[in-house]
């Protein structure tokens, strides 16, 4: 132990020796590893958030489709399904999308009449009551430039522009799902697409035994054969493929970033410089072994990866939980006018930090190692010749 | 009395780069005898095979062909780590350029060979304070090995170099950076130590060294080859 503590000691005095060069490497390691940590983090981040905001949404959605478009739903498909057996409950959803061609974002218009689900709160004001009324995502306030009592102008159906008054605006907690959202009441929202009368958009269902879900699903496509059910696992299942991909995209983008950092690190770390080699040969000389030497290399390669891997880590939090990743936020959420603009709860995976560990600190100690072997095994008779 | 002897060199022969066209072949069946508690200069032109010679009695090489044997044992086959073993606790070396570690503290030089070792810091630490107050650095213990003098900087290696406190004491052309005084001085102290019962081989083309009265075997080396011996 003590034979160990000595020898760490010496490894953090030979860094301390060499400021600039392990400086270097621990500035290039750290950023790399904050780089790759944050975009893990960012999607491990954005997935469970997604996971949560989902565990309210609907059981089931049943979509109409004909001849693979989107069609509007029947309420009396919403009967049909209500006679099933273990259906708890079906409701009309009525919705659209409405692209606003004076911010060019896009919007997600939906009818409610009995209130939001619990998980969407409304930062301040209240729901829309009555006829031109609205709520908005904090997104489409932000972008609007909209507050309070605020009207906000949009192109109906029939090409007529309509002023609704903002009596609420939503909190950024649920912005992942309600940040391009303008919410009026339903009658309203079907006068402004122009729907006719006894249709949805879709319907939302509740099943008693969740795992009774698919096979419910399996019934409705048979009795109503135009219908798509789409279950909420299927909807997470969407989400985390989006992020996935997303994340793959960006490492792998990140690739050549990774390739030149490993390139440098190993140059670093193999290319033993003249003095080392020479301070390797008066340790042997002085009486170390060839394993007091590795042991002193191993210490000083896992005291420069270590601290490198902290400070990344550190860094992606920073990054990631605290500035909400101004860097790669764009690319994982979406490429949308309106970024859904909310602060991640800190969700970290010990599996990931450890795979990460795992190969960022394993392949420097180990190129830190082997070059240190190659000088020790050799007689220390050279240093006798410097 | 017929002392002891400590170390044996036997038809030693040293091949640099064996079978390879720059091979070089420094030392030719060089046989010699040191006895314990001696005084031995190896005395030759540079390129005679001296520091070859200083290198394998020291375990810090070993031969191409013969035999090396320290106190009765062969070292020239043993293991690498049973090597290190005879090097750390046999032998202190001096080297020419001294060899001590830049931007290191003086104590943190001296105590280098201890580290490896499992001794406490307090052990180690009054063990190395005690050889820098007997080459009187004792002041200077915290100081960067830059900042000392030439004079200082070779006391560090003589300290170094006994901190395991070895029989057999090893210097490699110790005078040939220091003046006339700082010679004399160096002198002094390894013949303070060989009157302390130490063993100590000096390699030297200075004259101020193999001419000097402690040294009592001076071994005349030329193109790899012991040329004559006289002993005083």
């Amino acid at each position: 132990m003590k034979r160990h503590l000595k020898i760490l000691e010496h490894a953090l005095s030979s860094l301390r020796r060499r400021t600039g060069k392990s400086l270097a490497i621990i500035v290039v390691y750290a950023f790399t590893i904050a780089v790759l940590a944050s975009v893990l983090f960012l999607t491990h981040a954005l997935r469970t958030e997604a996971n949560l905001l989902l565990t309210a949404a609907p059981d089931l959605i049943v979509q109409r489709q004909i001849a693979g478009r989107h069609e509007l739903v029947p309420y009396q498909y919403a009967e049909t399904i209500r006679q099933l057996p273990g259906v708890a409950n079906v409701q009309p959803r009525l919705w659209g999308y409405y692209y606003d061609a004076l911010t060019k974002a896009n919007y997600t218009l939906m009818g409610v009449d009995q209130g939001l689900p619990a998980e969407w709160p409304l930062i301040e004001g209240r729901m829309p009551e009555d006829i031109a009324e609205c709520a908005v995502g904090a997104g489409v306030a932000a972008v609007r430039g909209l507050r309070l009592d605020d009207d906000l102008a949009l192109i109906d159906s029939s090409n007529i522009g309509r002023i609704f008054t903002v009596t609420g605006i939503f909190q950024p907690e649920s912005s992942l799902l309600a940040n391009d959202l303008v919410v009026m009441t339903t009658e309203e929202l079907r006068d402004f697409f122009g729907f006719a009368d006894g249709q949805a958009t879709d319907l939302a269902v509740r099943i008693y035994n969740p795992r009774e879900i698919d096979v419910i699903a399996r019934k409705i496509k048979r009795e109503l054969p135009e219908t798509r059910p789409i279950t909420r696992s299927e909807i997470v299942r969407t989400y985390d493929a989006v992020f996935n991909w997303r994340s793959g995209m960006l490492l792998t983008v990140f690739a050549s970033a990774l390739v030149a950092f490993c390139i440098l690190a190993w140059d670093k770390a193999t290319g033993l410089s003249a003095e080392e080699r020479r301070e390797i040969g008066i340790l042997k000389a002085i009486g170390w072994d060839t394993a007091d030497i590795l042991l002193l290399k191993f210490w000083e390669g896992v005291a420069v990866a270590l601290t490198a891997f902290l400070l990344g880590l550190v860094g992606a939090l920073v990054h990631v939980f605290l500035l909400g990743a101004p860097l790669l936020s764009a690319v994982i959420k979406g490429w949308s006018v309106i970024f859904p603009d909310f602060e991640l709860t800190p969700y970290l995976d010990l599996y990931q930090v450890c795979i990460l560990a795992f190969l960022t600190i394993t392949p420097y100690v180990v190129s830190t190692v082997i070059p240190s072997w190659k000088a020790a095994v050799t007689d220390p008779d050279s240093v006798m010749r410097m | 009395m017929t002392m002891q002897p400590l170390i044996q060199a036997e038809l030693v022969n040293k091949i640099y780069h064996p079978k390879r066209p720059d091979a070089f072949h420094a030392l030719h069946d060089v046989s010699l005898t040191i006895t314990a508690q001696s005084v031995v200069a190896l005395k030759g032109p540079s390129g005679s095979g001296k520091t070859s010679l200083l290198s394998l009695l020291g375990g810090m090489a070993r031969p191409t062909s013969g035999r090396v044997v320290v106190a009765g044992r062969e070292i020239s086959r043993l293991p690498e780590r049973f090597l290190t073993g005879v090097r750390r606790k046999t032998f202190g070396f001096v080297f020419q350029q001294l060899q001590l570690i830049r931007n290191l503290p003086v104590l943190d030089n001296v105590l280098l060979p201890l580290y490896p070792l499992d001794l406490g810091p307090g052990e180690m630490r009054l063990r190395g304070m005690a050889l820098l107050e007997q080459f009187g650095l004792n002041d200077k213990a915290s100081r960067r090995i830059e900042q000392l003098s030439g004079g200082e900087q070779q006391r560090v290696a003589i300290a170094r170099a006994l901190i395991n406190d070895p029989q057999v004491l090893i210097a490699d052309e110790p005078t040939a950076h220091l003046d006339n005084r700082l010679a004399e001085e160096f002198l002094e102290i390894l013949q303070t130590l060989n009157e302390q019962g130490r063993t100590i081989i000096i390699a030297t083309h200075d004259p101020v060294v193999f001419n000097h009265n402690f040294v009592q075997t001076v071994v005349n080396m030329h193109d790899g080859k012991i040329t004559g011996t006289t002993s005083r």
